[in-house]
This record gives C-alpha cells, sequence and structure tokens, in this order.
C-alpha cells in the first residue's frame, strides 16, 4: 500500500490512476490545445487543399487567441484530477478544472456572440460593387447551456472539500 | 451521507446536462444548415405606387424544425459620397415555423422617392458619384442563436440622364392662337435603371418671364441606353398676330425640361432656345402704277405688288385690296384679289381700282390691306397726285 495525500492506495490503483491520467491529460491535450492551435492546417489537411488567405483569416477569427492556452492547462488540470481523485486535492482540483472548462466555454463562444469581417469578391449579376461583408452571431443562451456542466462541476468540488472537511 | 448523494446527483446533472448541451448544439447546426441550404430568393418583382417603389423579393423556405427561424428582416439603406442618406427602407420581420416545407414569403422594400430632397435626386439624376449601399440580413433560432450579416460597399453610380442635349426645333403646324413645333431631345442613360416616364418642358419668354408654351414627351429609356425623341410642344402667338405676316422673328425663351419618373419630378435642367419664324410676307414690293382713261369722271388706276413667302411653315392664304384715301376718306377701293403663297414660293398680282380723275391729282394715301389667316395689315404709301 502507498498513500497518495491522505488516501491509501495500492501501488497497483497509483499505476492505474498514473496511465488514465496520462490518457486522459493527452486526448485534454489533444482536443483542448493541439485542434484549436493548429485548426488552420489540420482543416488543410481534412479538405486536403490550401485554405485560402481571405478563408484562413475568416477561420482564424473563429479561434479565439487565448483559447489554446486554456486548453493547454487543461491538460495537466485532467492528469491531476485522475490522479489525486478521492484525496483531499480532489475538491480543490475540481474546482480549479471545472473554472477552466468554463474559461474555454466562454473564449469558444466568444463571450457569447461572434463577429466576423469577411471581404469578398465584387457582387456579380451587373452590380459593380466591391462589399465587405460582416457576420455576428449571437449565441449566449447556447454559450450559458454549455457553461452549466463547469458550473455544477465547481459546485461539486465545493462539497467535495466540504465532505472532506466533514470527515476531519 | 447527505453530501455524497448531493455529489452523485451533481455528477448525474453533469452528464446530463453535457449530453443536453451537445445534443441541442447538434440539433442547432442541422437545423440551420437544413433552413439555409433550402433558401431560394427568386427574381425581384419591382411595383410603383405613386412615388412610392417597392421591390419585392420572392423568397423559399424549408425548417425542419425542431427550433422556428424567427425574426427573419432585411434592411439597407443607401447613402450618398458625403455619408447623408438618400433612401432607407426596411421589410417586416417573419417566421418560418418548425415543420414548414418550401413557405414562400416575400421581403418587400419599400422606398419613397418623395422623400429624397429634390436636390438630392436631381444631382443623382445628372451627376456621376460613388454611392454606399449598406443591408443587413437577420435571422434566429430561438432562443439559442440569431445571426444577422451586414452588407456594405461603393457602387459607382452612372447618372440616368447624361450629356442632355437639344436639337434644332421644327415648325410643325400653328393655328390662330399657337404654333406647334418639336425639339429633337437626345440624352444618355448611363445607369443600371430604366428612366420611364415623361419630360415635361416649359416655355419662358426670355425678355417679359412669362410662361408661352408648354409640351411633353414620353421618355423609355433602358439601362445603358442613347434615348433620342422628338419634344412636341405649343407657343403661344403674341396677341398681335398679324405683325407675324410681315416681320422676320426669333423667338427666344428659357426651356425648361422637368424629368418625371415614378409619378415625381427627379430631374430639370433649363436651356435657352431660339424658334426663328420667317415671315409669310416677306420682301413686299410695288410696282410702277399705271393709269388709263376709264370714263369722262374715272380712271382706272392699276399697281403690281408681289411678295415672297420666307416662312417654311405657313401657306398664305387670303386676300389683297387697294384702297386711295384722301384728307381721310376712301375715294377709292378695289375688289379684292385672292392670294395664295406656298411656303418659299414668291407671289406676285395687280390691283386695280377706278379712281376719280379729279383725285389723281389730289395729295393721298394708297392703302394695301392684306386680309389672312393671321387678320388684316396694312401698307401706306403716300401719293402725291
Amino acid at each position: 500500500m502507498a498513500k497518495l495525500l491522505d488516501l491509501e492506495v495500492s501501488r497497483a490503483s497509483i499505476a492505474v490512476r498514473l496511465i488514465l491520467g496520462a490518457l486522459l491529460g493527452a486526448l485534454g491535450f489533444l482536443v483542448f490545445y493541439y485542434v484549436p492551435a493548429n485548426f488552420l492546417r489540420l482543416a488543410s489537411d481534412v479538405l486536403r487543399m490550401e485554405i485560402p488567405p481571405q478563408a484562413a483569416g475568416v477561420l482564424s477569427s473563429l479561434v479565439d487567441p487565448a483559447l489554446p492556452l486554456v486548453g493547454l492547462a487543461l491538460a495537466p488540470a485532467i492528469f491531476l484530477c485522475a490522479l489525486f481523485r478521492g484525496t483531499k486535492a480532489y475538491g480543490p482540483l475540481t474546482v480549479a478544472l471545472s473554472l477552466l472548462f468554463a474559461t474555454y466555454v466562454f473564449l469558444w463562444f466568444h463571450g457569447g456572440a461572434i463577429s466576423l469581417a469577411l471581404s469578398i469578391d465584387p457582387i456579380g449579376g451587373g452590380v459593380p460593387m466591391e462589399p465587405s461583408m460582416s457576420i455576428r452571431v449571437e449565441m449566449a443562451m447556447l454559450m450559458a447551456l454549455f457553461l452549466i456542466p463547469p458550473i455544477l462541476g465547481v459546485a461539486k468540488g465545493v462539497l467535495l472539500m466540504l465532505e472532506k472537511d466533514r470527515r476531519r | 451521507m447527505r453530501l455524497s448523494k448531493g455529489i452523485d446527483l451533481l455528477n448525474a446533472l453533469i452528464v446530463v446536462t453535457v449530453i443536453a448541451a451537445f445534443t441541442v448544439a447538434f440539433i442547432l447546426a442541422i437545423n440551420a444548415f437544413g433552413a439555409v441550404s433550402s433558401l431560394r430568393v427568386g427574381e425581384p418583382s419591382v411595383n410603383s405606387s405613386g412615388s412610392v417603389v417597392e421591390i419585392s423579393f420572392p423568397i423559399s423556405l424549408s425548417n425542419s424544425g425542431p427550433f422556428a427561424v424567427s425574426d427573419i428582416r432585411v434592411s439597407a439603406e443607401l447613402r450618398d459620397f458625403d455619408g447623408s442618406l438618400i433612401a432607407s427602407a426596411s421589410s417586416q420581420p417573419f417566421s418560418v415555423p418548425a415543420g414548414a416545407r418550401g413557405e414562400q414569403h416575400y421581403l418587400p422594400i419599400r422606398v419613397a422617392l418623395s422623400e429624397i430632397p429634390q436636390e438630392r435626386l436631381s444631382a443623382l439624376f445628372s451627376n456621376a458619384r460613388n454611392l454606399t449601399l449598406g443591408a443587413t440580413a437577420g435571422a434566429a433560432l430561438a432562443p439559442f442563436v440569431s445571426v444577422s450579416v451586414h452588407l456594405s460597399g461603393d457602387i459607382p453610380w452612372n447618372p440616368p440622364v447624361k450629356d442632355f442635349e437639344l436639337g434644332d426645333p421644327v415648325l410643325l403646324g400653328y393655328n390662330s392662337t399657337h404654333i406647334v413645333a418639336s425639339i429633337p431631345v437626345r440624352f444618355e442613360n448611363s445607369a443600371d435603371i430604366a428612366v420611364e416616364g415623361t419630360v415635361n418642358a416649359l416655355f419662358v419668354d426670355a425678355d417679359t418671364g412669362s410662361e408661352i408654351g408648354s409640351g411633353y414627351l414620353e421618355v423609355d429609356a433602358p439601362p445603358r441606353s442613347e434615348f433620342a425623341g422628338e419634344l412636341q410642344f405649343a407657343l403661344r402667338l403674341p396677341e398681335n398676330a398679324s405683325a407675324l405676316m410681315l416681320e422676320e422673328r426669333t423667338f427666344r425663351c428659357n426651356a425648361t425640361f422637368g424629368f418625371r419618373v415614378f409619378g415625381i419630378q427627379v430631374y430639370s435642367v433649363t436651356s435657352p432656345f431660339e424658334l426663328a419664324w420667317g415671315p409669310p410676307v416677306g420682301s413686299p414690293y410695288l410696282g410702277s402704277p399705271s393709269v388709263a382713261p376709264y370714263n369722262s369722271t374715272h380712271s382706272m388706276f392699276r399697281l403690281p405688288f408681289g411678295f415672297t413667302n420666307a416662312n417654311e411653315l405657313v401657306t398664305l392664304d387670303g386676300s389683297a385690296r387697294l384702297g386711295l384715301e384722301i384728307g381721310g376718306s376712301l375715294v377709292a377701293e378695289s375688289a379684292p384679289v385672292g392670294v395664295h403663297a406656298p411656303p418659299g414660293s414668291a407671289f406676285s398680282g395687280e390691283l386695280t381700282m377706278l379712281v376719280p380723275n379729279w383725285a389723281l391729282s389730289a395729295p393721298g394715301t394708297l392703302i394695301i390691306t392684306l386680309e389672312t389667316q393671321f387678320g388684316i395689315a396694312s401698307v401706306e404709301v403716300p401719293v402725291n397726285g
């Protein structure tokens, strides 16, 4: 038996936790950091074509610059949560992970509204116009829906901390 | 125990809300993709009523649901190069409920031309410039997503009435009060809109400023075409029309041509204008008179006369008479001689009258009177017996 903070666990359990944490952390790194950080290149690979500069600008603006950084912070948080599950650190780690997720969701939805500026080709049909286009997508309610799980996660973390305190 | 139950409940809620959030996002994406891919915009129809032009875009939209596509709206505004508003229009918002298939809607955009200041409208019809068009369209998948698209850009505006020119007027006809003429009107419609309406002309005497005539011309100039037409007009003759019989004259006036499109005047141009009038009795001459004894009391007096009808239009018809006045009294008068002079022709005739012998030696006045469709004109020639 080995001691993991305040929890007595078997060595095998620690090994499982490490492996599971590493897998989940790697998955989190891939999904929450690698994909948004390399969005353009991945999109180009999937579509098997060079993304035109105008479209590249639009696609780039879909990803908030801070999103990969938060995604990068999520990977170790996921690993630590998997490792320290059931310990006294699990409650604070759950709160931290949930807050990171909440931040990630907020950045993913650009705070509830995303504005894109497009420069498009001249309109055809004999209209000699070189237009500029801007699109604004309001999705505050959808963002609120996605914020519910992290908020519940924060509540869960607080309850975990209260439970640990009561057991002491 | 309660805390661990609460934690279990939160775990379950987290799972449920994560599934719910992704499910809603997926359904929204499918819903939006289906609606956008079913969107069809037909050819716009343009209707005008008075000065209001309504451009109606037929659109067809299906919505497989489960969310209604609501608050679909379009608005547009057109601004001049200096940023001032020329026209704005917006449609009434409408919704397409979930389950609707190929629902037909019309997006009407109304533009009230009468609300555009006259000077700006006039400048738009005659000057090239850059206009800025801004259009906004929006829709919502309530309550989760709403999208608005704003399009703006500069449009080079070519004037519908460019290089307006007047040709030389041509006399067409006349009556006792008016002459009717036509004037070639030419302009280039360099715009992408049709000019369909009328050109109303108002003629004002250049000297007196009083209105002396009017005319109009139907105009139908398709986009990017040249228009040429003949504007017919009537000019009021002066009250002393008989003077026109003998005098060469030039009608000088200022002509204002007003373009009316969709029932309102959109552009007007004023141009000086001249119409030459040749006298129907031009270059009149009297030949050498001759006197021959007729009887013991009277002699036969003969006077050749002639003129050239210098008018291009009028055939002069009427009669000529000769009279001799001595001391204010008419002592001899000829019978009327018929006069018929087509345009450009020379006319010659002879007036004869019996004159009392005593009058041949008295100073008096020979009066030649022309009575035609223009009225009566007289020429007096003093004689010394």
